[in-house]
């Protein structure tokens, strides 16, 4: 027996052994669990779920023991994946710690801001935000203007962020603050780390068009931070956020590779009745087409990368893909569902029914979040196919 | 699907080996030649000789049985270096079609000297898109075969039968007539009229190779072929964007083109998943080759209208060779199933 076949026996057995019986099958997605936080909302289960498998350090598979990781190759750190897939298990954390800021320190932070952050995160105690876009910087990101003035020792900040997700709920903030001149734009901007239990620090929640407030406004008023929570160098946090955004679209693009599987099947006989009407069932077809062509790109990247090579230009169509299909998955639901998707609450809709108008509302937002679907189509057309700006 | 999505070092040298022999053997004024030259075969005697010569004929024929024993991964490979200079060689009716049926079932002398003949690149085959024909040995047969590929100079055509049973009928068999289609997409083929023709008992192959299997691996590498059209039409594009100038630099600078060259860009990365796809799964066969059939021919066909667009005026030119692609785009969809075809296809084999 290969080594390998030997550690998925011994995974299986203690995640068979571990999991709470109120979690298998529970599963949704992939960024679909425990959220954490200092003040969270996870249930006993939960909660003992994410224990053992903190106890393993199999929370962040891959990432160094030291800083509360299971220390896995990638192909062991998969089949804890699969595994999680196959007992249709819940991921034990979910969040930007483990998905984005942590990915980003283990690259750039110094070895104290890894000791300081990385357990936290493995642990699911703390929970972050990200605290990129402004009122005046959306797309053109780099244009941000929240003010970050030196003191010695430490910052003030002075600004505002928007669309920050989850910052109600969050402990910790990664924010792109202006330490420079406003020209060159991105020459002047610093990575920092920003407790929100901070005297000044303000998030208010934005009701959405699908009813809920996910994302808030955040405000900074003469907010102090130590210096020591700057990743990396003042005025060169540009590179970082970039980097960091890189974690962000993979983490948005294989959400979506996962949850896509099987809505196929499942409309095919949910709604069987509704698909003999004219064109549906072409359509459902179609998308599932589009869908089988987007998971096997994903399989071929993840070769590609196996194999050592660089995917490089397969990964940057895979946001413009993912959150189209989701948006058309949502558009099919929608048009099978016909007046059942009209509802908003109450007792006279089905439950399943009101979950898929509010997720139709939710999933426009998929082509605007983590970069436009238009940014996308730039970035295509002038880095990978090498058009004129 | 676990299956392999990426060439390995023989299969990235085989389609090394086959892009340079189109690229040097096959250029695109060739078409036109071929086109206006009526009585020509349609298409290129030395590079058929090459093909030969290199094995390529018998790509996907068994080593026992002279050919090279590859499979379906490798026709694609083949044939995608085909598409992408649009070549007229007999490959389609010939290697994929009409070789590995003939090899499977060539058990008597006749047969035997057939593929012989079609492994050195000396006789032709062709296979008709229609199915099911009633073929009983002695019982007179009367059926038209229409816009056979490679038709034109198939020395036997391989007919599928309603009972599963294959068929090799030489075309100078009393009986059948032949007139060469003269296409817009200079593909060659001819259609055929059979005519009280009557089988023999030898004519029948030994063979129990699935028609529905053979006819999906031709629909792989059909989409192969039009996936290589696709990518050189697009390739073309591109360049022209980045080199025509209009107002003052060059066209490819604006918004509205570079979206519209994106988006092709995504296609045909899609597109490819399924071609790999299909010709390399071990599981799922049938719902692969309409999905990489059904992606390939809408890709192909938006792509050559877009890069017509791309063009302006130029595009609409009988000199530009962008005309042949979408042409070509055109022809391709429509044999073997267009895209609404295989959507209904993949729909029923999902059990809806
Ligand atoms: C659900 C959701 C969650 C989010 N979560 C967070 C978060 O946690 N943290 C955070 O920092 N941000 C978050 N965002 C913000 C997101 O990153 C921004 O909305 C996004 O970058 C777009 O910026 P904008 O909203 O200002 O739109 P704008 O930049 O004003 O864009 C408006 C429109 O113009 C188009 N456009 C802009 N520039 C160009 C161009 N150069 N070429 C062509 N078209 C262009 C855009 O594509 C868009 O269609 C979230 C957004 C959403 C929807």
């Amino acid at each position: 027996m290969s080594d390998l076949s030997a550690f998925r026996e011994e995974a299986e057995a203690f995640m068979k052994a571990a999991a709470p019986a109120a979690l298998v099958g529970a599963r949704k997605g992939r960024f679909d669990g425990f959220w954490g936080g200092r003040v969270h909302a996870g249930s006993d289960a939960e909660l003992a779920w994410r224990d053992a498998m903190v106890e393993k350090g199999w929370t962040a598979p891959t990432w160094p023991k030291a800083y509360g990781g299971g220390g896995l190759a990638k192909d062991e750190a998969r089949i804890i994946e699969q595994l999680l897939e196959e007992l249709q298990l819940p991921p034990p954390v979910v969040g930007f710690g483990l998905a984005m800021i942590g990915p980003t320190l283990l690259d750039y932070g110094t070895e104290a801001q890894k000791s300081q952050h990385l357990p936290g995160i493995t642990r699911g105690e703390i929970r972050w935000c990200q605290g990129y876009s402004e009122p005046g910087a959306g797309s053109d990101l780099a244009s941000l203007s929240c003010q970050a003035a030196d003191e010695g020792d430490h910052f003030v900040i002075n600004g505002q962020k928007v669309w920050t997700s989850h910052a109600d709920k969050s402990d910790w903030i990664f924010c792109l603050v202006r330490t420079g001149p406003k020209e060159p734009k991105r020459a002047g901007i610093t990575f920092l780390l920003i407790d929100m239990a901070s005297p000044g620090v303000t998030a208010r929640p934005i009701p959405l068009i699908s009813g809920s407030s996910p994302f808030c406004e955040v405000f900074f008023d003469e907010v102090r931070v130590p210096k020591a929570n700057v990743i990396g160098s003042v005025n060169e946090g540009w590179p970082i956020a970039k980097a960091l955004l890189g974690y962000e679209r993979g983490m948005i693009g294989e959400a979506m590779g996962g949850e896509l599987v099987g809505v196929e099947a499942t409309l095919a006989k949910s709604r069987a009745e509704a698909l003999r009407a004219p064109g549906r069932r072409e359509s459902l077809a179609r998308w599932a087409m589009e869908e089988r062509c987007f998971r096997v790109t994903l399989e071929r990247i993840a070769q590609q990368m196996k194999a050592g090579q660089n995917p490089g230009t397969l990964s940057s169509i895979m946001k413009v893909v993912g959150s189209e299909l989701k948006q058309q998955r949502w558009q099919l639901e929608m048009d099978l569902a016909g007046p059942e998707g009209l509802g908003w609450s109450g007792e006279s809709f089905a439950a399943e029914d009101l979950d898929i108008t509010r997720e139709w509302l939710r999933s426009r937002g998929n082509s605007i979040e983590g970069g436009s679907t238009e940014i996308q189509l730039n970035i295509i057309a002038t880095r990978v196919l090498g058009l004129p700006r | 699907m676990t299956d392999s999505l990426i060439l390995d070092a023989d299969q990235e040298l085989l389609a090394e080996t086959a892009t340079q022999l189109f690229r040097n053997l096959s250029p695109l004024d060739r078409l036109r030649a071929n086109r206006d030259d009526r009585a020509s075969t349609g298409f290129d005697a030395d590079l058929w000789q090459a093909l030969a010569e290199q094995g390529w004929i018998g790509l996907a024929v068994t080593e026992d049985q002279g050919g090279v024993g590859l499979g379906l991964a490798e026709l694609c490979l083949l044939m995608e270096a085909a598409g992408r200079q649009l070549a007229t060689e007999p490959i389609l009716g010939t290697v994929v079609m009409g070789a590995p049926v003939l090899a499977a079932g060539a058990k008597h002398q006749a047969h035997q000297d057939l593929l012989g003949a079609v492994l050195e690149g000396t006789s032709f085959l062709a296979m008709p898109w229609e199915q099911g024909l009633p073929l009983v040995a002695g019982r007179p047969l009367n059926a038209r075969l229409r816009h056979v590929v490679d038709g034109q100079v198939a020395d036997a055509l391989i007919l599928s039968a309603a009972d599963g049973s294959w068929w090799c009928i030489p075309t100078d068999r009393e009986g059948l007539s032949r007139r060469r289609d003269q296409r817009m997409d200079c593909r060659n083929s001819a259609s055929f009229d059979l005519e009280g023709l009557i089988p023999q008992a030898e004519d029948r192959l030994e063979t129990t190779l699935d028609q529905e299997a053979h006819f999906d691996a031709v629909a792989v590498a059909l989409a192969a072929e039009m996936l290589g059209g696709a990518e050189a039409a697009f390739e073309e594009s591109i360049e022209y964007l980045k080199t025509r100038a209009q107002f003052g630099g060059p066209i490819g600078r604006f918004q509205a083109l570079q979206h519209r060259a994106a988006r092709l860009y995504i296609r045909l990365n899609l597109a490819r998943s399924a071609v790999l796809a299909a010709a390399r799964t071990s599981s799922e066969q049938a719902r692969y080759a309409s999905l990489a059939k059904a992606s390939t021919s809408e890709t192909f066909l938006i792509v050559a209208k877009e890069a017509v667009q791309f063009h302006g005026g130029i595009g609409m030119t009988d000199e530009c060779t962008i005309g042949f692609y979408l042409k070509r785009a055109q022809g391709s969809r429509v044999m073997g199933g267009d895209e609404h075809h295989h959507r209904d296809r993949w729909a029923r084999l999902g059990g809806y």
